[in-house]
């Protein structure tokens, strides 16, 4: 099993259904594009260790880019994400993010784990991205938190 | 900091071309100008930007919670 960094964020959701029902879903780029192709696209997708996924969004292709790392059907699914030029930063990835999906068989279904992790590897600083992939306003409490506990 | 500062600070940029690119950040909305006196004070905004980059981390990863509910929908289906 991958190493979740903790540099990271999760997503989870218990959903009824069994692991292998749910790793249909992660079989085939059209069906994979289906439900994983939100906000951006999916333009490529090869469901096996070494194969090639790719996401793209905007006018002006903005591109990342990896390959599949563990593909263990109806358990783990891993794969690069590194974005392909400068970031929004002007900076260079020095290594890919990477994302880990992980179903555990729980009562009445399964627990899936969605990871978006590694950015300690990228090369910036690790805080940015962290409260940049979190989406902001899920943060507030720990931002709060962090300033009860400093003062 | 004034014009003149900012065209110190950069002494291989004409001063002319100073004012340009401050009117040009200034449209964007990355400066803002206020008048102190005979002079023109510049800050930055780094507001704009800011939107720029989330709308950037918004699009790269999915939309997270999005992508669990459609995946929902369809194993339950």
């Amino acid at each position: 099993m991958t190493d979740i960094s903790p540099f990271g964020i999760r997503r989870a959701a218990i959903i009824r259904a069994t692991p292998e029902r749910i790793w249909e879903e992660f079989t085939t780029h059209e069906r994979m594009s289906a439900w994983y192709g939100t906000g951006h696209e999916l333009t490529h997708y090869e469901p096996r260790v070494g194969g090639r996924v790719e996401t793209t969004f905007g006018d002006v292709p903005n591109v990342a880019r990896g390959r599949v790392l563990v593909y263990n059907p109806c358990r783990e699914l891993t794969f690069e994400q590194r974005w392909i030029g400068p970031d929004w930063t002007g900076r260079e990835w020095a290594a890919p993010a990477k994302v880990t999906i992980l179903l555990t068989p729980v009562a009445g279904g399964t627990l899936v784990e969605l990871f978006h992790h590694g950015y300690d590897l990228l090369g910036g600083d690790p805080a940015e991205y962290l409260s940049g992939f979190e989406g902001g306003w899920d943060t507030h409490h720990l931002d709060a938190l962090a300033v009860l506990v400093a003062a | 900091m004034t014009a003149g500062d900012l065209a110190a600070a950069f002494p291989t940029i004409s001063r002319p071309a100073v004012s340009r690119h401050l009117r040009v950040l200034r449209e964007a909305g990355l400066v803002v100008a206020i008048q102190a006196g005979r002079e023109w004070r510049y800050t930055l905004d780094p507001a704009p930007l800011a939107e720029v980059t989330q709308q950037w981390f918004a699009k790269f990863a999915p939309l997270w919670e999005e992508a669990l509910a459609n995946l929902r929908r369809r194993a339950e289906a």
